[in-house]
């Protein structure tokens, strides 16, 4: 490295990104304004309907990117955020990614994300709060 | 600050202190999330509308997953076993007649939300 690129490493805050891949367009909007609003230091957010056409910009690299599971409201044949993490984690195994489903059955794709070294948030009242804090977890990095 | 008072002795079936402070109160995000949830909701339920009309069972389970967390947003609890019921009988391809019946207690609820969205103010 460099002097110029060790002073470029040294001073320039680090820009984060996050992508969101929802497919629900009410409830995409509310999790961007609500990141937004808890992080003010987060330079962009991306929304993807589908985890396809997020795979595209994954070499990105986004501080976090966070995934429904089923995303096939607008395409029956979309591939699900479990497939599409697989995939990205063969490719990068340090991104990191927090799955939501608003599924009742579960506990497959929860202990599966987990062998991916992915979190897994149900959609309930709560999930906010907890992708917060693991968004938060993840910014300390 | 918003404006939870009865409207008529109806029932109320929104929770907006859920969605007031995830936008940490502020107004114009509220209003903004308000306008997507109207537009996005009334696509869904005619979307519901027609798959029941064509016994489409696989839509009829996807439009009801979404719209969990779509109806979520404005606190509208009384929908959730109505949509997980609806859910279940689409993955199952069976009880059009009940998914029929809930589609119209579906339908209710939702008009009165966009009422109770409609109606809502914010106090000074």
């Amino acid at each position: 490295m460099n002097f110029f690129e060790n002073l470029f490493k040294k001073t320039a805050p680090q820009q984060h990104t996050i992508f969101i891949v929802e497919d629900n367009e009410a409830y995409a909007n509310l999790l961007k304004e609500f990141l937004m609003l808890r992080f003010p230091e987060i330079l962009t957010i991306k929304h993807f309907v589908t985890g396809e056409d997020c795979l595209k910009e994954s070499f990105q690299i986004p501080t976090v990117i966070i995934m429904d599971h089923l995303l096939n409201k607008n395409q029956s044949n979309a591939a699900t955020g479990l497939s599409i993490i697989k995939k990205m984690k063969a490719a990068n195994s340090k991104l990191n990614i927090i799955l939501l489903s608003a599924q009742t059955e579960i506990e497959v794709v929860s202990k599966t994300i987990a062998k991916y070294g992915g979190i897994y948030i149900p959609k309930n009242e709560e999930a906010f709060n907890k992708i917060e804090e693991q968004v938060k977890q993840f910014l300390k990095k | 600050m918003i404006n939870t008072e009865p409207n008529n002795n109806i029932t109320i079936v929104c929770n907006f202190n859920y969605l007031s402070g995830l936008m940490g109160g502020k107004e114009h995000l509220i209003k903004k999330i308000m306008d997507t949830f109207l537009i996005q909701v009334k696509e869904e339920l005619d979307s519901l509308n027609d798959a029941i009309l064509k016994k489409d069972y696989a839509t009829i389970k996807n439009l009801a997953h979404t719209m969990k967390s779509t109806v979520s947003i404005m606190g509208i609890s009384i929908l959730h076993p109505i949509l997980q019921e609806m859910e279940e009988l689409g993955k199952n391809s069976t009880a059009l007649e009940r998914i029929i019946t809930l589609n119209k207690q579906l339908n209710l609820i939702c008009k009165q939300a966009f009422e109770e969205i409609k109606g809502y103010s914010f106090s000074s």
